[in-house]
């Protein structure tokens, strides 16, 4: 069991590397893309700014709280997007009939979906949350220490594992039917939704982006932790405080999930 | 160019839109989801405003139901699901729209028009909505409503054009995807979908409001939110014919060299 | 609104009652029509696809359950698709391939220089797949689906597109890689040249099932019961009165006659035929016409 884990572990490392040095065979195209992810999070990012500009806080979030909170949520995507992002062309590799080869190799097929390809633009996500963390975190009103450091870098490697999850569920469910709406909107709900303070659903919509969907562990509640706010928080503490763990869970439900749905799979014609 | 006999574009327009709805679930998935975001928006905004009556010298109702008409908008007029022509340049299959019956401009735009067209009950069920949440208030008189529709189909229209100008850059080159979401994102934000051009700082509102996207959503939502049409109001309907007829000229000259291009190209 | 929320399901049977057994060393050749489930059987053998009734054993393996300790044991290449990385150079594929396999690097470099002897892999090894010809990438996928050596290897259309030198080449490396290692093959095609080639055995299926399965030569003897010759005489014409020997038709063919004959080759041997008719006409030439397999396949297409 171990041995085989351990196989299929270095299997995906092989596979990423070579989608990796395949992803520079097209050189227009990586430049293009870079810029493409670029506009995406940049409006993102005026947006914010705009708002921040005008509205000066945000439920009683100050504008570096905020960002910090914001920062968070991007690099979370960017590990989501760099490791798991290939999840979403699953729905074109059944359509295409491609998704058969995965199945002829002695490797999990999962794992085969995941590094297909690799998507260079994904790069622009995690480098543009990363800058916004470098900047905002010595803005915070945070007493930073080893501890809350590696708090914050637990918390958003989680926070990419409960996005891939959730978004790895939903993929999983192109095996039956299509789900591109579906995906479409909770990936917009994560990038619209994910940088504010939850408080402002009310107590039942921050209920509701806890457990119906676990928007507020990508970022809010460990950032609650940091910033010392746990006291507004319509949930529990321990649930902030173990924010993090909630990653690794999620992610295996959603693979346990998309593992299942793929029993559904029909290969087409030829 | 050449514009398709009536039944030929209807037939277009119909079987685009065919092929959206085609996928139930997703369709159903697409209602809630908007509703959904109504919602949320209408949260954001509500806790943006706070306690404040006004921010930036625009009112609190009128900032809340202009963020949730933009979204709808967002969603319904500027969707991701782009003109088809572009992955049949590249793959050359537009081979086969040229030598059919109908111009491959009425072809395009047709099939985004039925595209638009099956997300319009979405967007009623979005409004609807609003409207119960009281998120946005009803249009102040039937001459508002009258002048909120006409704008609409115009943003409409100049969105659908500005979307295949974007598309027929595809016959120069096939790597656009980041320019395509360079448009998007530029469109959606300078259109003032995401955020009214009241809240951007001074000159940035008004480089905006110089460009095309302004008139796809910015315009039609002041006039819903605006009181009694007036004369500013025909002057910015004004303002989107000409935007229209522009852009309509341009894709013309652009369709042309296009066209040049694939014959020198051919084979 | 109401059909939103049902989705209508029409199954039709690819593959139905297919039973057959195949042994270790064989060369089946596996024929069809468009449509009859020759890919779908080879995607229930090789595990991609779930059979909803029946038993599918593979080296006493179940496929799709089985799938990975399968995959190790097969090799698989479909003439229609790749499955090489594509934007990498040819060499990037086998190296993958010999690390998802789990090779040693030793086992690895000698097989690789092995292929690239046999299948002439040299000129094009450090190419981008993308830019090879389709020979030259069909090279490319049977040497990595055999990098592995597994015991079984399964070729769907693996000459499909492919130029006459082309064909012969595979066909070759086919030959002797069953000569050589002993490997099981089955093959799918619409090249009877393939089969011909190839196998001893055929087994023809149509509609989902079997219709044919059996020797080769059997197969001929059973739908093309005579043997038929060409005979060119100089006219004019002779009484054709020939026992055992069938005269079909005459054509006028540039001053000679060209007398069409038949005869059945369990009543008559060839040779005897042969020197029967010698020894009644002057025979200018004759020639021995081949069972043309490609009419079998059509007569058992078109006799349903």
């Amino acid at each position: 069991m171990a041995a085989e884990l351990i196989r299929q572990v270095k299997a995906y490392a092989w596979l990423q590397r070579a989608a990796w040095k395949a992803s520079f065979a097209y050189r227009g195209n990586t430049a293009n893309t870079i810029v493409g992810v670029a506009a995406v999070q940049g409006a993102q990012l005026l947006f914010i700014g705009v708002l921040l500009d005008r509205f000066g806080a945000v439920a009683g979030w100050s504008i570096p709280e905020v960002a910090l909170l914001y920062g968070m949520r991007l690099t979370a995507h960017g590990i989501c997007t760099t490791c798991f992002g290939q999840h979403t062309a699953v729905a074109i590799m059944l359509r295409e009939g491609y998704y058969d080869r995965f199945l002829l190799r002695p490797v999990n097929p999962f794992l085969q979906v995941l590094t297909a390809r690799f998507n260079l633009g994904t790069l622009g996500d995690l480098g543009l949350g990363l800058t916004i963390l470098a900047v905002a975190a010595p803005a915070a009103p945070v007493r930073w220490t080893p501890l809350t450091v590696s708090f914050l870098a637990g918390a958003v490697l989680g926070g990419g594992l409960v996005e891939a999850g959730v978004q790895i569920a939903l993929s999983g469910l192109s095996f039956r039917v299509s789900m591109f709406s579906a995906k479409a909107t909770v990936s917009t709900v994560f990038t619209d939704f994910g940088a504010y303070p939850m408080t402002i659903f009310g107590h039942a919509g921050a209920h509701a982006l806890t457990f119906a969907l676990p928007l507020a562990f990508v970022a809010y509640l460990p950032c609650t932790v940091i910033l010392g706010r746990t006291a507004e928080l319509v949930v529990p503490a321990w649930l902030a405080y173990g924010a993090p763990l909630a990653g690794p869970l999620l992610l295996y439900a959603g693979y346990r999930f998309f593992i299942r749905q793929s029993r559904h799979y029909v290969s087409t014609g030829n | 160019m050449r514009y398709g006999r009536p039944p030929a574009s209807a037939a277009i327009i119909a079987k685009a839109a065919k092929s959206v709805l085609i996928y139930r679930s997703d369709i159903l998935v697409g209602i809630v989801s908007l509703a959904l975001r109504v919602v949320l928006v209408h949260l954001v905004w509500q806790a943006l405003y706070a306690g404040d009556a006004s921010v930036a010298g625009i009112g609190r109702d009128d900032a809340i139901g202009y963020a949730i008409l933009g979204a709808i908008f967002n969603v319904t007029f500027q969707p991701w699901h782009f003109s088809s022509l572009m992955s049949r340049v590249s793959d050359g299959t537009v081979v086969f729209d040229l030598i059919r019956p109908v111009g491959l401009i009425t072809l395009s735009l047709g099939q985004q028009f039925g595209a638009v067209l099956a997300g319009f009950p979405r967007a009623l069920i979005g409004m609807a909505v609003a409207l119960a949440l009281g998120a946005v208030p009803p249009p102040t008189g039937v001459a508002t409503a009258l002048a909120f529709v006409v704008s609409s189909l115009l943003g409409l229209a100049i969105a659908l054009l500005c979307n295949l100008l974007v598309a027929m850059t595809a016959f120069w080159t096939t790597e656009i995807y980041g320019a395509i979401m360079v448009y998007h994102m530029a469109a959606a934000f300078c259109s003032g979908a995401l955020i009214p051009l009241w809240f951007m700082p001074g000159p940035l509102a008004t480089a905006l409001s110089c460009l095309p996207f302004s008139a796809q959503v910015f315009t039609p939502l002041s006039i819903y939110l605006g009181r009694e049409p007036d004369m500013h109001t025909l002057a910015s309907i004004g303002g989107q014919l000409v935007w229209v007829v522009a852009l309509a000229g341009l894709s013309r000259l652009v369709w042309r060299r296009a066209l040049l291009r694939v014959v020198i190209h051919g084979g | 609104m109401r059909s939103l929320f049902t989705t209508r399901r029409v199954v039709t049977k690819a593959v139905d009652g297919v039973s057959m057994t195949v042994g270790p060393g064989e060369m089946v050749g596996y024929l069809g029509p468009n449509g009859a489930g020759k890919s779908t059987t080879i995607k229930m053998l090789t595990g991609v696809l779930v059979p909803t009734s029946g038993r599918v054993e593979v080296n006493g393996l179940v496929p799709w359950r089985d799938r990975r300790a399968n995959a190790r044991a097969i090799g698989v290449v479909f003439g229609q698709r790749t499955q090489l990385w594509q934007d990498l150079p040819l060499r990037d594929s086998f190296e993958l391939v010999a690390k998802l396999y789990g090779m040693g690097r030793n086992r690895y470099l000698s097989r690789l220089a092995a292929f690239t002897d046999l299948l002439d892999l040299g000129p094009f090894i450090d190419t981008p797949v993308r830019s090879l010809s389709l020979g030259q990438r069909m090279r490319g996928d049977l040497a990595a689906a055999m990098l592995h050596e597994p015991p079984l290897l399964y070729l769907d259309e693996p000459t499909v597109g492919l130029d006459v030198v082309a064909k012969a080449r595979i066909r070759d490396f086919i030959a002797n890689l069953n000569a050589d290692t002993g490997t099981t093959v089955i093959l799918t095609t619409h090249d009877i040249a393939d089969v011909e080639r190839l196998c001893r055995r055929a087994v023809i299926i149509d509609e989902g099932r079997v219709a044919y399965d059996g020797d080769l030569d059997a197969l001929r003897r059973r739908y093309l019961p005579y043997r038929e010759l060409a005979v060119i005489v100089q006219p004019p014409l002779p009484e054709w009165d020939i026992p055992g020997v069938e005269l079909v038709d005459t054509v006028a063919h540039h001053g000679h006659v060209i007398l069409n004959v038949r005869h059945d080759p369990l009543m008559l041997s060839t040779p005897e035929a042969i020197g029967r008719i010698t020894a009644r006409v002057a025979v200018v030439d004759l020639t021995v016409k081949e069972p043309d397999l490609e009419q079998v396949i059509h007569r058992i297409y078109t006799a349903r």
